[in-house]
Formats: C-alpha cells, structure tokens, sequence
C-alpha cells in the first residue's frame, strides 16, 4: 500500500508541477501494476484532460463512473473532470449511487445537496437537506433549506398549474413550509445568518396563505426584534393589521412611522391606502375568491407590497378625506423650515391625496362606490390635482427627480389608451419644431441631417400615438419639404381627410407636395375628389335647401345659400380648376413635333371652362378681387414651421425652401398668425397679405391658358392684340412694370421668383413676335421681338445656371432638400415648357414661309433684314434653351452621385423609400427635359446630340 | 370657457380639430345638411376660446308609438378638450331636447363593439344594451345598441334587452 501511497504523491507533485504528461505517464506506468484502481485511473483521465486529450480522458473516467464508485477522492476528481454543465447529470447519477452505498456519508450528501440546488432540483434538494438533517438535527440552516426548497417547489407547482402542466398541491407543501418554519422560530434555531431573513421567509409564506393573524403574531413576538430598518417593524405590522380589518390601527401606526420619518413613502402610502381605500390607480387588485397565486410569490416581500387592503371597509367618505388632509397638513407641519423643507414627502403626498381624490370622485360619479350614496353634496373641496402638482413644483422644481416624482405619484397617464392625446403629446411637435429651429441655425442649411431627425422623432412617437393627428400632419409637412410626396399621402390618407375637408384641409396640405414633385397623376386624383365635393354641392345645394323649408328650418334655409355661396367662392376650388387646368396643359403630347397645336386646343378648351367655373372677379380685369373669393382653409392646423404659402402650389415646396435664411428661427405657435380659428379671413394685416397674394396668384394662373392659347396662335394678329392686355395684366399681378423686367430679375434673388418672371417675360416676347408674324414688314416690331427674345434668352441662361450651381453643390443624403430641385421641376414642366411650345409655335411658319421662298413662290414676300434677324434669333433661342437643358440634366446627373448617408440618417427601410422617390423624381425630371428638347430642336437635333 | 350653441355649415370649416381625430368620421355634405335641416334643435357644437371648435353633437328624433325617441347619430370630443365632462354636457343636452321638446320614450345610439373605452362612457351615463346589431360597421364590426329610457318611459319597457342579434335591415330605422 506504501508503495501505491508514493506513485500517487509523486502524480500530485507532476500535478503541481503542473506537467500532465509526467502525470500521464506516472499513473500509465502506476497501472500496470494496480491495474483497476480507481484513482490512479480518474487521476490519469484527469491528466489527460489536462493535456486536451478530452476523449480520451472522458473514456477513462466514463469506465469508472460506470463501476459506481463510492470513493470520495475518486468522485471528488471525477467531479473536476466532469466539471462542465453537460456531465452534471452524468457526475449527479455517480453521486446518487454513491450515496446508495454509504447513505449516511455526510460529505457526499453534501456535495449531491449542492448539485441538486445547482440543478433548481427543489424535490430532491429538499429530500437531500431532510437526509442531512437527520444526520445531524443539531444543525437548523438544513431546515430553512428545506422550508426554502417546500416554497421553491409550490412556486414552481403554481406555475405548472397555470401552464396546465399539472401541479396544483402548492398549498400542501406551503402548509408543510409553514408548520416547519413556524417549528423553527419557535426553537429559536435562526441563529445562522440574518435572524430577519429567516421571518421574512416566514413572512412571505403566512401573507401567501392569507394567513395575516399569524404573520402578525410572529412580527409582534421577540422574533421581531430582528428588525433592524427604520420602520421596518411597525410597516409590517400596520400592513398586516390593515390586512386583518384593523385599518384604523394601522393607520395609526402608519401615521407614527411617517411623522417620525417624514420622508418614508411607504408609510405615507400606506396610511392614505387605509385612509382612502386604494383609489389610487397605481394599485393593484387583489384576487377576492380566496385562491392562492403562488406563481407570483416573492420570498423577498418585505409586507410594505403596495397591495390594495382587502378586508377593510369601504372607506373614502368625506370625514376619511377629511382625516387625509389632516394627516397631509401635520406631515407638513412635522418637517419645518430649514434644509428639512428639502424633504420632498409631505409636498409628494398633498399630490398624491388630490389624485387620490380625483379618482375617487370619478368612482362615484359613476356609481362605483356604494359608500358614497348622499354624499356628493357639501363635500370639503373638490380634488384639484393642477394646484397640488403645481405647489410641488413650486417647491422643488429645482430637483432632478421632480418629474419622475410627480409621473409616479400623480400616475398622470395611468390607463390611457394609444388613441388617446397623452399629456405629453405636445412636447413631440415641439421637439420637431426645435429639431427644424435647430436645421437653420446650422452652417449648412441644405443638408438635411436635422429635418430627417424631425421626421424620426416624429414617427418614433407615433408608435406609441398611433393616431394623433398634430404628429401626422406634421410628419405630412416634413414629407412634402423633403420630396416624398407618396409618404405625405400616406399620412393624408391614413388621417382620412376628405369631403369637406377638401376645402379645409387638401388644398395647402397635400397638392404642394404633389405638384411639386412632378406626381401629377397623384395631383389629378387629389383635385378630381376635391372638384367632386365641390361640384357635388353645387348639384345638390338646391334640395337641400327645399329640405330646410320644408321642415321650416328657416334659419337653417338661409344658412344654407351662404354655405352654397361659400363654396362656390372658395379660393381652394378655384385654385383646383386652374391647377387641373395647368395639369392638362402639361400633359405629354401624342407628338412632340407638333405639341404646340395639341396645346393650344387645350388651352382654347381651358379658357373657356375657367370661365364657366371660376368665380366673378377673378377673370375679370381691373376689378377689386380680393372680396370674390372666400379662403375657407383651415390654417391653424399648420405647425410655427411650416406657415402658410400664398403662391402657385406647385413651387410652395421651393418657395419654403428659399424663405429660409439661417439664423432667422421661427416665433412661436401662439405668435403666428395663422395659429388661430378663421385666420385665413381674419383682419390681421398678414391675413390680409396673405389673401391678396393668394388671389393674385390665382389670378395669374388662371391667365395662363388664354396667354398660352394666343402666344401659340396661328392667328397672329388677334393673338398679338390679345396678348398685349394679357401681358400687362400679368405683369400688374406680379407687380413688374414691363419696362423693368431684366432690372427685376437681375436683383431677383430667390430661384422661384426668378422662375416666374420668366413666365412673364416669355409671354412678354410672345406678343411681340406674334406682333411681328403679324406684320412682317414692320422692321421695328422685329426688332422688338428680337431684344425681347434676347431677355428671354438671357434669363433662361440665368435661372439654368443657377440652378445648375446649386443641383451639383448640394451634397448630403438623396432626398429633394433645397428650393434649386423643385424650381428646376417647375421650370421643366412648365415655364421651360411654355417657352418650348412658343419657339415651335414660332418656328413652324418661318420654316413653311422660308420654303416657300425657295420655291419661287410669293417672290413678292417681304423679307427684311430685321426678319431675318427674328428668324436667326428664333433658331438661336431654340439652340440656347437646348444647351441649358442639357446642362441642367447634366446637373441632376451629378446630384445623383454623393455623399449617401440618408440610411444612417433615418433607418434603411425609410431611406429605401426614399431613395425610390428621389430616383422616380429624378427620372421623371429628365425624361421632361428630353421630351423638352424634342419639342424645340426635333427628333433627329436630340439624336445628333446623343440626348435620348 | 365653453359655449354650446347650435351647429351650423360654417362649423364645417373649423371643425378639424374634432374631426382629425381618429374616431371621428367626416361625413359627406348631404348628411351634415340634412341633421340641420331637419332636427337643428339636436345638433349642437361646444366653442372654446377663440371659437374653437372642442366636440360637437348630432342627432335626430324618430319612431313610432312607444319607438318615437331621440337617437345620438355622432358624438366626438376634440382630443385636448377630453376628460372634462364635456360629452356629458352634450348628451344631457341632446336628452332633454328628447324629453322636454319631443316627448321621446328613450334615447339610442350605437357603439362599436370595439371602443370600450365609449361603451364605459355611455354606461356611465346611464346607458345599457339594447341588442347587438351584426356588422353595423361596414359589415366589418358589430355595433351595440344602447339605450336610455326617458321619464316618458314609465316602466323602462324601451329597456328591456334584446337576446337575439339583428343585422341592419332590420332596424326599424337607421
């Protein structure tokens, strides 16, 4: 055996050694003299582990293990090996059999003890403590463990319970938990460890069982005096009295702990729960039929739960909110002056008491409580929290934790469904609002970094208000500004705006964001719903006032006319007509070559419906119009940040764009003029502003199809004589003296402006060259269509290269930011437009009148210099417009390429939108300009130039 | 700082506040007009400061016999103007005008079954179930029937609850 004893030292030593292979070794040679011994083999296994050879050190030690061992040292190595969680069970069946064998072994039961509790096997762990407290009785910590494992496994047979796995004898073993723990106390045998962790125990199994006389017993007796907190005591036990029925008494107790210690919630809680029956709505409801929920046992309660008293009578009569306030003011009176004042209970608890209150009065106001019967009358005061949380603040207002305070105990939202407007709600427009006060104040006003952040905060919140509406118009808003027209609509239409609304609400909302993004089939849609309301009224406005006679609502009749009045004078009916006008107007032609002669048709066909539709005044020359139309939008739906536009729709997006300087942030809502009912008809001085832009801008458009429909005339004369009283009416809505256009647009700063005074000045060329078609001969008429031609030219080149410039310079994420891509949308789609079918127009009998030239024909012919001149100037503007036009695409090619963080920025699903969107407007945008260069320089010129 | 007045067309102009939200359905013209036209006395719209627009009521009277009675045909508050007692101002309104300008027997209206938080409202106010009403919502939802019995209704027969559910063709009148 001595010699067994020095083979096995000299394999520890290589152990410490830390050699494994001299181990390996040793215990190889070891055995081929003691060939089956246990240890020298697990100790082999365990060298080998040791030296990675894991197979084959399990495949030594599994054949031991399956000998049974009963060895201590031998299982005490295998227990090294096995040590990983997959060979517990492995490691616990070797155990458990060596326990079979020496069943009094008081090591390894210890050690089995230990893998059960690892195992959360609470049946045999309490199995194994009972086998060990049998072996030595004189030791208590083995009961506690038992009682401990009897608690563990009702949980447990609780949860199975309501899983439906079975279970269901949690009370029988909570019975036994308790009848031992009680047993033990009784002993006094909780002298191991803290004396209170063992009655807390106790404690938490009696308050389980509704057995509170006990609990309150055990808390009362000499065991109590564990309790070492502040309180502690007296808590539990008023907790347990009131549980009992005795709420007067612990309220009482609870009054004497918070007098003492102002500052303990759970006191101050605990008196106003007895005081006034659990009105508050953080608490929570107990069960009332007597059944145990041992799932949500917590061994670590400490009595103060905040559970609601059930055995209490009904309380919350005017005398108990009487005894409340009265407790409240003695709370107050107990703190005093001085760095006591600081204590935030007393002020906490007069909040706390007007929710408290507040919810009591709602209970019965709505019959809930059947002990208020008679007493709604003379009651002490009625609940005002507003005041209470108010004093609070007042008081510290200064402290971090003042809000947190007040969210806790006031439970401002406690109940409040998604669809509901929380009281917070408002903080989120705000912080898009600051989040776009922000954007201007940076150095790069055109990255859009801050107005995507907007969009975040404003969606972010809308997963938790999925229904406000201020949060989705403003998202609506910031949509529309950002070029994503389809997920404005999808905030317009999931807001479910139509009818009425259509004059209220669709008109300054949605058809900017529409218009000005080129979506003209989502445009048409929006307008023809909008005419149908409209129109519909229009239709049925008669029955409906036969209807208010005939039930001799008279009143009501002449309400009736004015409402039909009304909408007949709206300024967004109006503005529709003219924009479905426009929209036909621009849509593609069958054949680009002749796009001039379709257009003019359709302008023909448009002038006269404006004039059937549109309401007296706003056609008629030089009257005061301002009075024909009534501005029936709801403005004050509109956040601080996105005031109203009073322009053409389809460059309100450019127009908010470029009215925004940095550094200049925007006032407040309350200080906006449009943040109130009926400001668009109100007297104030920018209502007035407002209305007089709007209608002049109207009026403008409504002009359009007459000034397209003669600058494209092939009755030159009539066209020329038309078009001089046209232009100078456009000129006077604009506000432009004919004879000042180059100096206005050379001061002009902003890109939209720009883009309409080359409206003007193209029509203002009109009439002189239809002048000069007209009459030939006339030299000075030639001439004057030249010059005028020439400003044309040169502020296409202007407005081009501006816009070019700031299209390549704009880096930052692909969405439509700055006013350069709408203005260049707008002067694709319409005033580049309006140019190119004039040039045609122009173009084609200066070709018809140069062939029959050749011919022989009509030798007779006037040709002037002058005329010829007109006729270069026409071809040389043709060429000009075309060359811009390209490098203008060229431009959008180059605002493509960039810098693209838009899915940092807003998350990838949004930026994949939005991407989508900004390639479709892109796309669309080139497509219009190559259609425009077909128009004005032909097929074959755009092929040469590689341009298709 | 309420004024509760008649309801006229122009309140169509300046009712968003009220009508953004999300349980409150806009209606097309015809229908506004024809509660002004012929029950004027029964619409009635609650202004804030500044003539805001805060909730409105519409309703009508109608039946036969013991089925003649006031019936709540929209009922919305304006989110911020909520939890202040305003619907029941407008209810008590809209059942007086039942009781003391027509005589009804009771006041009905419809819920969907969904929005517990107005079938708690209502039963506040005094409502109860009458019967179920199958796919009264589009065809979607069911509606339940409420119903309070005005003084008129001596022995609260109006009340008397109906077990079987009806579709809405079978309403006596909609």
């Amino acid at each position: 055996m001595e010699a067994l004893e020095r083979r096995l030292r000299s394999i520890y030593e290589a152990f410490d050694a830390r050699n494994p292979k001299a181990a390996v070794k040793l215990a190889t040679a070891a055995l081929q003299k003691y060939k089956d011994n246990q240890i020298l083999r697990v100790l082999k296994g365990l060298a080998l582990q040791r030296m990675d050879r894991v197979n084959e050190a399990f495949e030594v030690c599994d054949q031991v293990l399956n000998e049974a061992p009963t060895d201590e040292q031998v299982l005490n190595i295998l227990s090294m090996v096995y040590k990983s969680r997959a060979h517990q069970a492995k490691l616990t069946s070797a155990y458990e059999a060596a326990v079979r064998t020496r069943p009094n072994d008081a090591g390894l039961l210890t050690v089995l003890l230990s893998m059960y509790t690892r195992a959360l096997d609470f049946v045999k762990q309490q199995q194994t403590a009972m086998k060990l407290h049998r072996l030595d009785r004189s030791r208590g910590d083995y009961l506690w463990w038992i009682v401990t494992s009897l608690v563990l496994q009702a949980r447990a047979s609780g949860q199975a319970g309501r899983s439906g796995k079975g279970g269901g004898n949690g009370e029988k073993l909570l019975q036994l938990a308790q009848t031992m723990a009680a047993k033990q106390l009784e002993e006094n045998r909780s002298e191991e460890g803290d004396p209170v962790n063992a009655l807390l125990l106790y404690h938490s199994i009696l308050q389980e069982r509704r057995q509170y006389k006990d609990a309150l017993e055990a808390v009362k007796g000499p065991l109590g005096d564990a309790f070492n907190l502040e309180g502690e005591r007296e808590l539990m036990v008023a907790d347990l009295m009131a549980k009992t029925g005795d709420g007067k008494q612990a309220a009482t107790i609870y009054m004497h702990v918070a007098l003492a210690h102002p500052q303990n919630w759970a006191a101050i809680q605990g008196f106003l729960d007895c005081v006034l029956t659990a009105a508050h709505p953080t608490a929570s409801a107990t069960p009332t039929n007597g059944a145990v929920q041992i799932c949500k046992l917590s061994i670590s309660a400490n009595g103060s739960s905040g559970l609601q008293h059930i055995n209490g009578a009904a309380h919350g009569s005017d005398a108990d909110i009487q005894e409340a306030e009265d407790f409240v003011d003695k709370l107050s009176a107990a703190v005093g002056g001085g760095s006591a004042a600081k204590l935030r209970g007393p002020s906490l608890a007069a909040v706390d008491l007007e929710a408290r209150k507040l919810s009591l009065a709602e209970r019965r106001s709505s019959g809930q409580t059947a002990s208020s019967t008679g007493q709604q009358e003379g009651k002490p005061d009625t609940p005002d929290l507003a005041a209470a949380v108010l004093r609070y603040i007042e008081r510290v207002g200064h402290l971090a934790s003042c809000a947190a305070d007040l969210r806790q105990a006031a439970a401002l939202e406690s109940g409040l469904d998604e669809k509901e407007r929380g009281i917070a709600d408002g903080l989120v427009a705000l912080a898009a609002g600051a989040l776009v006060a922000a954007w201007k104040l940076e150095a790069t006003p055109r990255r859009p970094h801050r107005l995507l952040n907007a969009v975040l905060v404003l969606e972010a919140a809308q997963v938790a208000r999925r229904v406000s509406a201020p949060l989705r118009l403003a998202a609506m808003g910031l949509y529309g500004l950002l070029g994503a027209p389809t997920m404005a609509l999808e905030s317009f239409t999931a807001l479910d705006i139509k009818h009425i609304q259509h004059d209220t609400l669709s008109g300054h909302w949605l058809l900017p964001s529409l218009l000005g993004t080129l979506r003209s089939d989502l445009a048409a849609q929006l307008l023809a719903d909008c005419l149908r309301m409209f129109e519909d009224h229009n239709r049925d406005a008669g029955d409906t006032v036969l209807a208010a006679f005939q039930a001799s609502s008279f009143t009501k009749v002449l309400e009736f006319v004015r409402f039909k009045e009304r909408l007949g004078q709206s300024h967004t009916r109006a503005v529709a007509y003219c924009e479905r006008a426009v929209l036909a107007l621009t849509s593609p032609p069958d054949f680009p070559d002749s796009a001039a002669a379709q257009v003019q048709d359709i302008a023909a066909g448009a002038v006269a419906q404006l004039q059937s539709c549109l309401p007296a005044g706003v056609l008629a020359v030089g009257q005061a119009t301002t009075s024909a139309l009534r501005f029936n939008e709801d403005l004050n739906t509109r956040p601080a940040w996105l005031p109203p536009d009073s322009g053409r729709p389809s460059l309100a997006l450019a127009r908010w764009w470029s009215s925004q300087p940095a550094q200049q942030t925007s006032h407040g809502y309350a200080r906006c003029w449009w943040g109130r009912t009926l400001a668009a008809e109100s007297v104030s001085p920018e209502a007035e502003a407002h209305r007089a832009a709007a209608t002049a801008a109207l009026q403008r458009r409504s002009l359009l199809p007459s000034l397209i429909a003669d600058a494209t005339s092939a009755d030159h004369a009539a066209a020329a004589v038309s078009l001089q009283g046209e232009v100078e009416r456009l000129a006077q809505l604009q506000g432009v003296a004919l004879g000042e256009l180059s100096e206005v647009a050379a001061s002009q700063q902003h890109l939209p402006d720009l883009c309409e005074l080359l409206c003007l000045a193209t029509f203002v060329a009109a009439s002189s060259v239809q002048a000069s078609l007209a009459q030939p001969s006339e030299e000075a008429l030639a001439q004057k269509a030249v010059l005028r031609l020439h400003t044309v030219d040169s502020f296409v080149s202007a407005l081009s290269a501006r816009l070019s410039g700031e299209l390549i310079g704009s880096g930052g994420p692909l969405v439509a930011t700055g006013d350069a891509v709408f203005v260049a949308a707008a002067f694709a789609n319409e005033e580049a437009y309006w140019l190119a079918l004039c040039l045609q127009a122009w173009t084609t009998p200066l070709k018809r009148r140069r062939k029959g030239k050749k011919a022989g024909a009509d030798a007779g012919d006037v040709s002037s210099v002058a005329h010829e001149a007109l006729q270069e100037k026409l071809c040389g503007s043709c060429q000009s417009l075309g060359t811009h036009l390209q490098g203008l695409r060229e431009a959008l090619k180059a605002r493509n390429i960039g810098e693209d963080d838009l899915a940092l920025q807003v998350g990838s699903l949004l930026a994949e939108k939005w991407r989508q969107l900004w390639s479709w407007f892109a796309h669309k945008l080139a497509y219009l300009i190559t259609a425009l260069m077909f128009t004005i320089l032909g097929k074959s010129a755009v092929d040469a130039t590689r341009y298709a | 700082m309420t004024t509760l007045r008649r309801f006229t067309c122009d309140d169509l102009f300046t009712f968003n506040s009220v009508n953004l939200d999300f349980f409150t359905e806009t209606y097309n013209l015809p229908f506004y007009l024809q509660y002004l036209a012929n029950w004027p006395e029964y619409c009635l719209m609650a202004e804030g400061a500044g003539q805001q627009a805060m909730g409105y009521i519409l309703g009508k009277v109608e039946g036969e016999d013991e089925n003649w009675h006031g019936h709540v045909t929209a009922l919305t508050v304006a989110p911020d103007f909520r939890r202040q007692g305003l619907a029941r101002n407008l209810m008590d309104l809209l059942e007086s005008v039942t009781h003391k300008v027509h005589n009804g027997y009771f006041v009905d209206l419809f819920v969907r079954q969904s929005n517990s938080n107005a079938i708690g409202m209502y039963t506040k106010f005094g409502y109860s179930v009458y019967r179920t009403v199958i796919g009264y919502y589009s065809g979607v939802e069911d509606a339940y029937d409420m119903r309070k019995a005005m003084p008129r209704d001596v022995r609260k027969r109006s009340l008397i609850p109906i077990k079987s559910r009806i579709y809405p063709h079978e309403l006596e009148t909609d």
